[in-house]
């Protein structure tokens, strides 16, 4: 007998998870109640129905058994739930990597010392703007803004992980450059996209808040949109590269216990009140889960003889919002790629091509006026 | 070699999981993923912190059917490697007595 372990697996355990289909990442909309009111939000009321927290847990401990290793608790605005600490308590002492996604305007100093108990917790809170005038048009609640920083830096304080996530529009993208600046000044991780998701109801309402053409031109070679990473998988099969870990080694769980490949694929493939988590995903998938697991090329009939396609982001699920179906093209991908096409063709003729997507000489220029603006 | 009446726990700043045969660490910073075979798994899942190391050391005996003396150096030499990376810890007897509930929860 002897005991033997080995390190540095990463890609192979993803691999792996892919292949028996272990939803390691998992998404739980505990709520699809807000406190705020987004212009461009994507959820709509899941029949006002809420799981108990009673059915949560008995969730949460299927998702070990399932293998889940990160579990995200979103909404809604999970802090509009009473139980959410006891929910997130039990989830901890299940052992997760525990990410509350939240707009963080409903915390408040006197919950750090709770939230710091929580093992292996990080936040992600939505931030929308670099002033209070642009945030709060966008969330359409006075206040939000100043609430949301303060929930910031009281969690910074706390020594809790906080990555602040800003989706780019055409309401807030003047301010990209002094949000970025304000992160770092807050010490903590940005994260931008671009990119507007219908609502999940398939409404393309929110879509008016997207870039225009000129906008993406005018500010995202700003930012590190890594090309390289385009360039490198554009060259492999389109049924790969537009495949995501959605249904095969991700899913989401609905406020009322509706198991989807992804919070952004609203495809109804279980009821949690019906049925067991591995009944849905392991014993008895439905037709549209298994197809969605089968894609190969042949079924993109558009993208896979796309000249584009090496420059795309296609998210299946918003392909899904935006026509019904997950295989066909995405109107709103098929614009970013138009830009990121026209961009590239800059980006490769120039002898200053580095893999951040932009120009040497680009960043430079960004540099002298980023200090530029410190100094000011 | 730890002191026999000492107690294996595993540590807070990871995720793990029974994945095919064996089991799946993951640690905090997400950069190691440690999988541990058939026996090591066994062992690990006998490390929450309730059970002395010869407990396990018995345990492991009883389970696979090999001697004391085979057991009781593997579970020694695994508990030495997973101690050096953190991901388990080591508490002394009177340490566990005065500390309340020294379990988790799987
Ligand atoms: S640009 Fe449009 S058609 Fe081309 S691959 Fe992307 S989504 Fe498909």
């Amino acid at each position: 007998m002897t005991v033997e372990y080995s390190t540095g697996l990463g890609k192979k355990l993803v691999a792996t998870c892919i292949r028996e289909n272990i939803p390691y990442a998992v998404q739980m909309e505990l709520t699809s109640k807000c406190n705020l009111k987004c212009r461009h939000c994507y959820m709509v009321n899941d029949n006002d129905v809420e799981l108990s927290s009673e059915e949560i847990k008995d969730i949460i401990d299927q998702l070990v058994d399932m293998g889940t290793f990160y579990l995200s608790f979103t909404g809604g605005e999970i802090f509009t739930r009473d139980d959410l600490f006891e929910i997130a308590r039990y989830a901890s002492r299940k052992g997760f990597f525990l990410t509350f996604m939240t707009n963080g305007a409903l915390i408040t100093a006197e919950m750090m010392d709770e939230i710091r108990t929580l093992k292996l917790i990080k936040f992600e809170l939505s931030l929308y703007g670099a002033t209070a005038k642009t945030h709060d048009h966008i969330t359409r609640v006075a206040g939000s803004f100043e609430r949301t920083v303060a929930a910031i830096k009281d969690l910074v304080k706390a020594g809790i992980e906080v990555t602040v996530k800003t989706s780019l529009m055409n309401l807030n993208i003047h301010e990209s450059d002094d949000l970025k600046a304000m992160c770092e000044q807050l010490g903590v991780r940005h994260r931008i996209s671009a990119g507007i998701a219908p609502m999940k109801n398939g409404s393309l309402e929110p879509q008016q808040y997207d870039l225009s053409f000129e906008d993406m031109e005018r500010y995202l070679p700003r930012h590190d949109f890594d090309l390289s990473y385009l360039i490198e998988i554009g060259e492999k099969d389109p049924a790969h590269r537009f495949k995501c870990k959605a249904g095969n080694a991700a899913c989401s769980v609905s406020p009322s216990g509706i198991v989807c490949p992804c919070v952004m694929m609203p495809m109804a493939v279980g009821n949690l009140r019906e049925r067991s988590f591995k009944e849905i995903w392991h014993m008895q998938p439905s037709e549209e889960l298994k197809r969605l697991r089968n894609l190969t090329s042949a079924d993109l009939p558009v993208c896979s003889k796309c000249d584009l396609a090496q420059y795309c982001i296609r998210c299946p699920g918003v392909v899904y919002l935006e026509t019904g179906d997950i295989v066909g093209a995405s109107p709103s991908a098929c614009r970013y790629a138009q830009w990121r096409g026209s961009s590239q063709v800059t980006v490769m003729q120039s002898p200053g091509f580095e893999p951040g997507g932009i120009t040497k000489n680009q960043k430079e220029v960004i540099k002298k006026e980023d200090e530029t603006r410190r100094i000011q | 070699m730890f002191p026999l009446d000492s107690y294996l726990r595993r540590s807070d700043e990871l995720v793990w999981r029974e994945i095919g045969d064996g089991v799946v660490i993951l640690t905090a910073d997400g950069r190691a993923i440690h999988t541990l075979n058939k026996v090591g798994s066994a062992i690990w899942e006998l490390a929450d912190g309730t059970r002395r190391i010869k407990e396990i050391i018995s345990l492991t005996c009883e389970r696979f059917d090999v001697s004391l003396e085979v057991a009781q150096a593997d579970v020694q030499e695994f508990a030495e490697q997973l101690v050096a990376k953190k991901i388990l810890q080591i508490r002394n007897a009177e340490a566990e007595t005065e500390a309340e509930g020294g379990g988790d929860d799987r």
